[in-house]
């Protein structure tokens, strides 16, 4: 079979080589995918191929060349209309203040030179391929009327509008929850079949990758480690790169630290309303429940976890635990009190005590405060802190620090020369400086790469052990929940609809929803075709 | 629908409340019978004026006929000239709204397309020059520029450019009566428009820059678009959004009369009259010129709302 697009020796520089001798094809009806941590290279790969490398970065040399032998480098990608895109976030990638018929329409407009009322059609048309609701009224809405899916929908469409032999997706179904994952997937391939598409996929996934398909090219620093057909590079893999990037799924970490009985943190009757809409007078007419009316126990030394898809209230759950929002009905018990916001000492007792870890470790850090800095200070805020010398302080640092995988010397670092996992290690040990008995952590690993995403769920186990700890983890991620708890909770729509400990859940999920979401996995996928 | 209505209400209660602010400050100032009347005026004068201008009722009650005449359309007449109010402002308003709508025209049709050519080159030598000449711009008190553009224009350049230094918008000329001479609205509309331009370059080169670096325009060069649709189809009206909050207020506020303007240029407008007014204590027409102001401003700021959500769909309507 000939190739549509094929990729000889590409290397890409921004102010060093950032792509190195990158060759691959793609093949008719078939799917090529490049699997990579962040910063492999992938995606600039991609820009490159779409000519729409940032003006900082250029092709050093290679060759790319599409259909019929068309040149890219020399005559510009043909995109559009050859070649087209599917990015990562569809929430930020379609136009805010246009209708999405007109944004898909444009494109029928300007290459292939239809009239207003002809591009509505062919848009209708579209919209009816990639299974959009409605697609006449879904014609004059907004991207902000639509939700995640249904926008990813509408790019594909506006990628396949003019009848491209190739699609490159960008970790397409990355910022989708899984059920709607597993529905553009299947999406994708249904339209690569009807249409003979070559798709580069590019993924971080290898799950989904396994899943869809035929050839892989795995990246690492800008260049291939090991490619070939899919899966005789997954099933067995020669690398170790490659070997160590499939090991890296969360596993299973065994047992947790000493538990007890004891309440730790209670949940009573909680609920979060917020107002949607206002009559004349500005009463409320209607109103949205982010959480509906939710209790749970967690004991000393428990892992608990709370799984659901964005939307569910799951992080407002988090947010109302720690006080940092205030319910509009019931109440949290900490340690059997319960806890008022308004009472600030006792407030100041309990924040010291729960610690939250949040999932963007670039924000959480202040650039300008070196390591050491950032710690001592948090460290200050316990009474036995206080009274510890800055030699002291600086000690109980450096002992923080080595306890989270890090060096001595990082204290006289900045924020800046860190990766996203040391940073969310370091994240970890100023949590710790207080010593906290009760960790809440909002999606603490979903912005790292999966390698680090299980060393760092590994080092959390070890933490929790060895002090005890309890902690909610709160993750989109099943396969997260399942390797660092023992017991979980499945949120939607603002309610608890199933609770269990984790392997019963996992194994014999009672709710229909649950069950939906379990089969929804990509490890779980099976497609029609 | 319902929201404008919401709007126009609240407005409506804004304007009675600047209302009632400003006529109970004027209310603490000195007897203004006496006061224009003089020192030795004949008592019986000045007790017929406080008749004729009803200031020998107790203050609520002039309150009261303020306000139910104000409704009426009647705002008094002045305690000077005796012309009612209501025909003063109908002189000053429209030279006022001509050389206030001109100068912001002009100065946000290039302020807007200056601002997209400089988010095009973004770090250009040309793009640093034009933004220091815009911070120049920005920072010279408007006497100074009017002053300055009345001199240069009007007086050292007289023979090129045959523009008068000063002037108002209607000459009346004794054979042919009244005619409007448009030539003298250059330079005070030029003058006026120089800070509301060099802040708009800004704005909308800051916020093209940032529209520019969006994901959906990553979308729209993937789409294969050409580099003028991309600016005007999807640049453009996203980065309306902060030049539409400067420019409202800052037209609202020039509407109330540009006063340094309008005094160096000798342009009848509102500001001028506010200003004489002012001066001379003539509080009829400082309450009518108020009402007039308050209105407008309530106006622009519901038509604002209006526009901000037609730029950007997602704005909220609660």
């Amino acid at each position: 079979m000939n190739p549509i697009l094929q990729v000889k020796n590409l290397t890409v520089a921004f102010d060093k080589v950032v792509v190195k001798d990158v060759c691959f094809s793609v093949y008719p009806g078939q799917t090529t995918a490049i699997v990579g941590e962040s910063g492999s290279g992938k995606t600039v790969t991609s820009m490159a191929v779409m000519g729409l490398l940032p003006p900082s970065g250029r092709i050093i040399s290679g060759e790319i060349t599409g259909v019929n032998r068309l040149d890219y480098i020399k005559n510009g990608s043909p995109v559009g209309t050859e070649i087209s895109m599917v990015f990562q976030d569809p929430m930020s990638s379609l136009n805010p203040s246009m209708r999405v018929g007109s944004q898909v329409g444009e494109s029928l407009r300007v290459h292939l030179g239809l009239n207003a009322r002809e591009a509505t059609q062919k848009v209708i048309e579209l919209f009816t391929e990639v299974e959009l609701p409605s697609p006449r009224e879904t014609l004059n809405k907004y991207p902000h009327e639509l939700s995640g899916g249904q926008k990813q929908r509408v790019m594909i469409a506006m990628a396949l509008a003019c009848e491209p032999s190739v699609l490159v997706a960008d970790e397409p179904t990355t910022a989708l929850d899984v059920t709607v994952q597993a529905t553009i997937l299947n999406l994708l391939q249904k339209l690569q079949k009807e249409r003979n598409l070559g798709v580069l996929f590019i993924s971080h996934d290898l799950e989904v990758v396994r899943s869809i398909a035929q050839h892989v090219i795995v990246m690492r620093f800008g260049e291939i480690v090991e490619q070939g057909l899919c899966l005789d590079v997954l099933d067995s893999p020669s690398h170790p790169y490659t070997i160590e990037l499939i090991n890296s799924r969360p596993k299973k970490i065994c047992e947790g630290g000493v538990r007890s009985h004891q309440s730790l943190i209670e949940v009573k009757n909680l609920g979060l309303e917020f107002t949607t809409s206002r009559n004349f007078w500005g009463n409320p007419t209607k109103r949205f429940k982010a959480v509906d009316d939710v209790s749970f126990i967690i004991n000393t030394g428990e892992r608990v976890g709370i799984v659901g898809e964005s939307g569910c209230g799951k992080s407002t759950l988090g947010l109302l635990m720690l006080g940092l929002e205030k319910p509009s009905k019931g109440e949290v018990v900490w340690k059997n009190k319960v806890l008022n916001v308004e009472d600030e000492k006792s407030m100041k007792e309990f924040r010291r005590e729960a610690q939250p870890v949040f999932q963007d470790p670039f924000s959480a850090l202040n650039p300008r405060m070196k390591i050491g800095k950032a710690i001592c200070e948090a460290i200050r805020q316990t009474v036995e802190g206080k009274k510890l010398s800055s030699s002291q302080q600086l000690q109980e640092a450096k002992s923080l620090l080595l306890e989270v995988g890090l060096q001595e010397e990082d204290l006289e670092k900045f924020p800046s020369s860190f990766s996203g996992g040391m940073r969310q290690r370091i994240v970890l040990a100023r949590a710790l400086a207080v010593k906290p008995i009760f960790l809440i952590l909002d999606e603490s690993v979903a912005a790292l790469d999966l390698r680090i995403q299980s060393q760092i769920l590994e080092l959390l186990s070890e933490i929790q052990k060895n002090r005890s700890l309890a902690y909610l983890f709160i993750s989109h991620d099943l396969d997260v929940i399942r390797a660092v708890c023992d017991r979980v909770l499945v949120m939607k729509d603002g309610r608890i609809i199933e609770e269990g400990s984790t392997d019963e859940v996992f194994n014999s999920p009672v709710d229909s929803y649950t069950k939906h979401l379990l089969e929804s996995r990509p490890g779980k996928l099976n497609f029609a075709s | 629908m319902r929201f404008i209505l919401k709007r126009l209400l609240q407005g409506l209660g804004v304007l009675l409340g600047t209302l009632t602010l400003v006529f109970f400050i004027f209310s603490f100032v000195p007897d203004p019978a006496r006061e224009l009347a003089g020192q030795t005026e004949r008592e019986s004068v000045v007790q017929a004026f406080r008749h004729k201008h009803g200031l020998d009722q107790p203050i609520h009650s002039r309150y009261i006929s303020f306000i139910s005449n104000a409704v009426q359309g009647d705002l008094g007449s002045s305690y000077i000239t005796d012309r009612p109010v209501m025909e003063s402002i109908k002189d000053a308003l429209p030279a006022t709204l001509i050389l206030a709508s001109v100068a912001m025209f002009f100065a946000t049709l290039f302020g807007i397309a200056i601002g997209l050519v400089l988010a095009l080159f973004p770090n250009s030598k040309m793009g640093d020059l034009v933004l220091s000449i815009c911070a120049l711009g920005m920072s010279a008190p408007s006497f100074v520029v009017a002053i300055l553009v009345a001199w240069l224009f009007g007086y050292v350049l007289h023979s090129y450019t045959q523009l008068p230094m000063t002037g108002g918008m209607i000459i009346v000329d004794p054979f042919e009566g009244p005619r409007l001479a448009w030539a003298h609205l250059i330079l005070p509309a030029f003058t006026l428009g120089i800070r509301p331009l060099a802040v708009i370059i800004q704005l909308s080169r800051n916020s093209a820059i940032e529209v520019l670096s969006q994901p959906y325009i990553r979308t729209a060069k993937a789409k294969g678009l050409s580099r003028s649709r991309i600016l005007f189809r999807h640049v453009l009206r996203n980065s309306l959004n902060p030049v539409l909050t400067a420019t409202s207020g800052w037209f609202a506020s020039m509407l109330a009369g540009a006063v340094f303007v309008e005094f160096v240029f000798g342009w009848k407008g509102m500001g001028l009259l506010m200003f004489n007014a002012l001066e001379r204590g003539d509080l009829p027409i400082v309450m009518g010129c108020t009402l007039v102001i308050s209105t407008i401003f309530v106006l622009v700021n519901v038509g604002v709302d209006i526009l901000y959500g037609i730029l950007d769909p997602r704005v909220e309507r609660l």
